[in-house]
């Protein structure tokens, strides 16, 4: 006992060091690689399919929404925007930032509602996941990422929960708000190559 | 004799030298210069967006160690919980 204590006590004092990155942050990192390899994955087969196929998107197939869509997509951006300036001034100026969380929660819920009704619009019209190929990966690619984006909006919605009752900590903010930047990162690539 | 048992090897091993008439690969479905190059850039894509998606966090976390580690030790604070 007598040669553990003193060997505890000359031991020297660990240093106090800062740690790089919290734990969670780090862990949603990597899972936002590997949704972004899967993301990688599914865009690049429908690249190859676009190109093989004689005709893009096929002729009795209805066009997607362009320019409703690109409204989403900005409505979306702004959702991103809204987070990160949160995120700068949650410390600071936390009634702000749980102003522009809400805000960047009801954009985000906008854009998945919006999709919604815009998957509605499309299977009356005919584009069904079985209809050809280019309805296959249009609910494929879009449907994956609604559901992270719905994964994500609960996150939002938990971490705004907390903000509000002044319980939320730096780790858990930025792991939520990594997870939205990958959602809102994401889907202007998958416009670019799925709608237009 | 021997020449007609390796007639299909040969054979064979030069149409290897020209898969685009061939058809040899099971996947290039299409020899058009569209699809090779969708195959090409695709292939590019996956091979570097891991390296670079790893890469990008290694170099960030190296600098905000170097940044972390210039600041004085009284600005050292003990982790975020």
């Amino acid at each position: 006992m007598a040669i553990a204590a003193v060997s505890a006590s000359s031991r020297p004092e660990p240093k106090l060091t800062r740690q790089l990155l919290p734990n969670g942050v780090l862990g949603m990192l990597m899972f936002v690689f590997t949704e972004a390899m899967l993301f990688a994955g599914m865009i690049s087969a429908h690249a190859i399919a676009k190109s093989g196929a004689q005709q893009w998107p096929p002729a009795d197939q209805p066009r997607l929404p362009l320019q409703t869509t690109l409204l989403n997509t900005i409505a979306l951006l702004y959702s991103g925007v809204a987070l990160l300036v949160a995120h700068m001034l949650w410390r600071t100026r936390p009634d702000r930032a749980r102003f522009l969380l809400l805000a960047a929660l009801l954009l985000g819920t906008f854009f998945v509602v919006f999709q919604g009704r815009e998957w509605v619009a499309l299977i009356a019209q005919g584009l069904t996941l079985t209809s050809s190929a280019y309805g296959g990966f249009f609910y494929l690619i879009v449907g994956t990422h609604a559901l992270h984006a719905v994964a994500s909006i609960l996150g939002l919605a938990w971490a705004w929960q907390r903000l509000r009752t002044g319980r939320l900590t730096a780790e858990q903010f930025g792991t939520v708000a990594v997870f939205w930047y990958f959602v809102v990162l994401v889907w202007p690539v998958i416009y670019l190559q799925v709608y237009l | 004799m021997i020449v007609r048992r390796r007639l299909p090897g040969l054979v064979a091993a030069l149409l290897m030298l020209a898969p685009g008439a061939a058809h040899a690969c099971a996947v290039c479905f299409d020899s058009r210069a569209e699809s090779r190059a969708a195959f090409l850039a695709t292939t590019a894509f996956l091979s570097f967006l891991p390296l670079g998606l790893i890469g990008s966090l290694f170099v960030w976390l190296r600098r905000r160690s170097r940044a972390l580690q210039e600041l004085p030790p009284e600005e050292h604070t003990p982790p975020a919980s």
